[in-house]
C-alpha cells in the first residue's frame, strides 16, 4: 500500500465510529433521516450544555432549545438506539483491544481474552443467574464469575513466578472446560424456559441495552483503555518475550498489570451483552496486516475499529431480519470469510 | 570494568563452579568451549538470567544483580543467541525497543529515539533496511539488528551468546568483526561465548577456557591455545599452527598428519 493512501485510510478509520454511530442511529424498523439525526444530536447536546449551564449559574442563564420533530423520535433515538449504539462501541473496542494486548504479551496469535476463561467464567455466573431466578444477578454474577475464572486462569499458568505462553493456553483449556462442564450441569438441571434463555445469553446480545449498562461499561472501559492506550509502547517491548528483560523492562509485573486491566474491561463487556466471539481475533489481525504491527498505531486503530465494526455488526444484526439475529452468530459469520481470506493472502501477518 | 568473582550455580546434575575472571575495558573476552561446557549458563548467570549462588558479578565496582533492571540495562546490553520473532516489526521499531530502559511505562519513543537508533544502525551498516520488515532480513543481519538494540542502551559492555552460531562464514566475519571494532573504537568491551577455537584466537584479546562449568585457563590466546590443553577440552586430537601472531588450530587427522612428518623429513634431509 502506497504511503499516501494508508495515512489517507488511517485517518478515516481513526474517525471511523463517528460515521458508524450516525449511520446506526438511522436504520432500523423505523427509518430516521441523516439531517434529522444529525440536528436531533446537535440540538440534545445543546439542550445538555444549557441545562449544565443553568446549573452552574444558579438558573440566572436559561436558554431553551427545542427541536421540531416528532416525541417518537426523541423516544427511538434517545432511549433505545443511541444507549444501545454506544454500548455496542464500548464492547467492540474493549473486546477488540483485549485480544491485541493478549496477542502481543503472550506472543500468540491464536490468543484472545475468551482464552483466559472469562467468556466461560461469565457463561456460568450467567446460568447461575438464571437457574436461580435471580433476574437481576445475571449481569453481576457473570462479571464475578469471569474473573474468578481469569484468576484461576493465571494462578494455574504461573509456573516458578513466570505465565509462558504455552501454560497460559493449556491452563486456559482446563479452567474454560472446568466451567462448561459446570455451565452444562445447570443446563442439564434447567427449565426449558431457563434453558432458553441461558442459550440465548451466550449467543450474545445488545438488545437489552439502555442508559443503565453505557452508565457501567462507560467509565470501565475508559480508564482500561486510556491505561492501556498511554502504554501501548511497553507491547511492542513486551512482544519480545523474554528479551524484554534484556532491554531493562520488568516484564512479569508489566504483563500482569495489563492482563488484569485486560479482564476486567473484557468481564465488564461480556457481562452486559454476552459471549460475542471473534472480535478480539480479527480485529488486531486485519490491522496488523494492513498497517504493521507497530502498537504505536495499532493500538488506537484497534479501539476506533473494534467499535465501528461492532456498532455496523449490531446494526445489521436488528435490521436484516424482521427478528433480531443474535450478535455473536453474526461477528463470527462476518469475520470468518474475511479472516481466512486475508490469511491466505498475507500469510498471517506473522512470523511464529 | 566487569569482575567475576567466584561465580556458582548448579542446575540438575550440571554445575558452574567457581567461576572468575575481570574484563577490562575496551577489552574483547571469550567464554570458549565445546557445546554443553556451561559457557551460556555462566552468561546468562552474569546478567542475572539466572540467580547464582551469591552476589559475584560486579561492574565498575558496583554489585550488578543488586541494581534495578532498567540500571542493569544501562551498563550491559546483551545478544542472545537464540532469537524467536513474534510480529514483523521494522527494523528501526526493533532497535528502538532498546530504548525502555530510559523510558518510563507511559512513554513512547520520539524523534530523538528514533534518531539514536538510526545513528548505531548506521554505526553496523543496516541503515538501508530501517524500514523493512525484520523478519525478512538473514540470520546475519537479524544478530546485528539486536547488537544494534543493545547498542542503543549506551552499554559499557556487551554481552555476547553464541554470536555466530547459526551464521555463516561470510557473516560470522562481520558480526565478529563489528563486535571487534566497538571494543577498539567504542571502548565497549565485548564478553562473548564461541565454541570455535579459531575464531575466538583471532577475534579476543583474552580467552576463559571452559570445561564442564570450571574454567581451566584464562590467558590471551597464544597462552591458552595450546594443543594438550584443546585436546582436554574438546576432547579430540588437534594441531596447533602459529602464524602471524596468530594461533590456528585444525582437527588432526591421519592424513595431516603423515603429511606435516613428510614436510619434518624434507626440511631435515634439505638441511643435510
Amino acid at each position: 500500500m502506497r504511503s499516501g493512501l494508508r495515512r489517507v485510510l488511517l485517518i478515516f478509520l481513526l474517525v471511523s465510529p463517528f460515521f458508524s454511530l450516525i449511520t446506526s442511529l438511522c436504520i432500523g424498523t423505523y427509518h430516521i433521516p441523516v439531517t434529522a439525526v444529525v440536528k436531533m444530536l446537535l440540538i440534545k447536546m445543546g439542550e445538555e450544555l444549557s441545562s449544565f449551564l443553568h446549573l452552574i449559574t444558579l438558573g440566572r442563564l436559561n436558554l431553551s432549545v427545542h427541536d421540531g420533530y416528532p416525541y417518537v423520535y426523541r423516544i427511538i433515538l434517545f432511549d433505545i438506539r443511541l444507549p444501545r449504539v454506544l454500548l455496542a462501541m464500548i464492547v467492540g473496542s474493549a473486546l477488540a483491544l483485549s485480544g491485541a494486548v493478549l496477542q502481543a504479551i503472550f506472543r500468540n496469535p491464536l490468543v484472545n481474552s475468551y482464552i483466559l476463561g472469562i467468556s466461560s467464567g461469565a457463561a456460568f455466573g450467567a446460568a447461575l443467574a438464571i437457574g436461580l431466578s435471580l433476574s437481576l444477578g445475571v449481569t453481576p454474577l457473570a462479571f464475578l464469575f469471569a474473573l474468578i475464572a481469569v484468576l484461576m486462569t493465571t494462578s494455574l499458568a504461573k509456573i516458578g513466578g513466570r505465565i509462558t505462553p504455552v501454560s497460559l493456553i493449556l491452563a486456559g483449556i482446563i479452567i474454560n472446560a472446568f466451567f462448561s462442564a459446570l455451565t452444562s450441569l445447570l443446563k442439564f438441571l434447567m427449565s426449558h424456559a431457563q434453558l432458553a434463555s441461558i442459550v440465548y445469553w451466550l449467543m450474545g446480545s445488545f438488545a437489552d441495552a439502555g442508559w443503565g449498562s453505557v452508565k457501567v461499561t462507560f467509565p470501565v472501559v475508559l480508564v482500561g483503555c486510556g491505561m492501556i492506550y498511554a502504554m501501548r509502547w511497553q507491547l511492542n517491548v513486551l512482544s519480545f518475550g523474554e528479551e524484554a528483560k534484556l532491554v531493562g523492562v520488568q516484564t512479569e509485573r508489566l504483563k500482569l498489570l495489563f492482563i488484569i486491566l485486560v479482564s476486567i474491561t473484557t468481564a465488564v463487556s461480556v457481562a452486559f451483552c454476552g459471549v460475542i466471539g471473534w472480535v478480539g481475533l480479527m480485529i488486531p489481525h486485519m490491522i496488523r496486516m494492513a498497517f504493521g504491527p507497530d502498537h504505536k498505531t495499532l493500538v488506537p486503530l484497534t479501539i476506533t475499529v473494534g467499535a465501528s465494526f461492532m456498532v455496523l455488526a449490531d446494526t445489521l444484526a436488528r435490521s436484516i431480519a424482521t427478528y433480531e439475529i443474535p450478535i455473536g452468530i453474526l461477528t463470527t459469520l462476518l469475520g470468518i470469510p474475511f479472516f481466512a481470506y486475508l490469511l491466505r493472502k498475507t500469510g498471517g501477518g506473522w512470523n511464529a | 570494568m566487569l569482575e567475576v568473582k567466584g561465580l556458582s550455580f548448579s542446575y540438575g546434575d550440571f554445575s558452574v563452579e567457581n567461576v572468575a575472571f575481570e574484563v577490562r575495558e575496551g577489552e574483547v573476552l571469550t567464554l570458549l568451549g565445546p557445546n554443553g561446557s556451561g559457557k551460556t549458563t555462566i552468561l546468562r548467570n552474569i546478567y542475572g538470567l539466572l540467580k547464582p549462588a551469591k552476589r559475584c558479578v560486579f561492574v565498575d565496582g558496583r554489585d550488578f544483580h543488586s541494581l534495578h533492571p532498567r540500571e542493569r540495562a544501562k551498563l550491559a546490553g546483551y545478544v542472545p543467541q537464540t532469537h524467536h520473532p513474534s510480529f514483523p516489526y521494522t527494523v528501526i521499531d526493533v532497535v528502538v525497543t532498546g530504548m525502555a530502559s530510559q523510558m518510563g511505562v507511559f512513554d513512547s519513543p520520539g524523534k530523538s529515539h528514533y534518531r539514536k537508533a538510526l545513528e548505531k544502525l548506521r554505526l553496523l551498516g543496516l541503515e538501508r533496511f530501517k524500514d523493512k520488515p525484520y523478519t525478512q532480513m538473514s540470520g546475519g543481519q537479524i544478530q546485528l539488528v539486536l547488537i544494534a538494540r543493545a547498542l542503543v542502551q549506551e552499554p559499557k559492555i556487551l554481552l555476547l551468546d553464541e554470536p555466530t552460531a547459526h551464521l555463516d562464514f561470510k557473516n560470522q566475519v562481520r558480526v565478529l568483526s563489528i563486535v571487534r571494532r566497538l571494543a577498539k573504537e567504542e571502548g565497549i568491551s565485548a564478553l562473548m561465548t564461541l565454541h570455535d577455537p579459531n575464531l575466538a584466537s583471532i577475534y579476543s584479546d583474552r580467552i576463559a577456557l571452559i570445561k564442564k562449568g570450571r574454567i581451566m585457563r584464562v590467558g590471551e590466546p597464544k597462552e591458552v591455545l595450546r594443543e594438550e590443553t584443546l585436546e582436554e577440552v574438546y576432547g579430540v586430537p588437534v594441531c596447533v599452527l602459529e602464524f602471524n601472531g596468530f594461533r590456528l588450530i585444525l582437527p588432526k587427522t591421519e592424513a595431516w598428519d603423515r603429511s606435516v612428518k613428510e614436510m619434518r623429513e624434507t626440511v631435515v634431509e634439505g638441511d643435510g
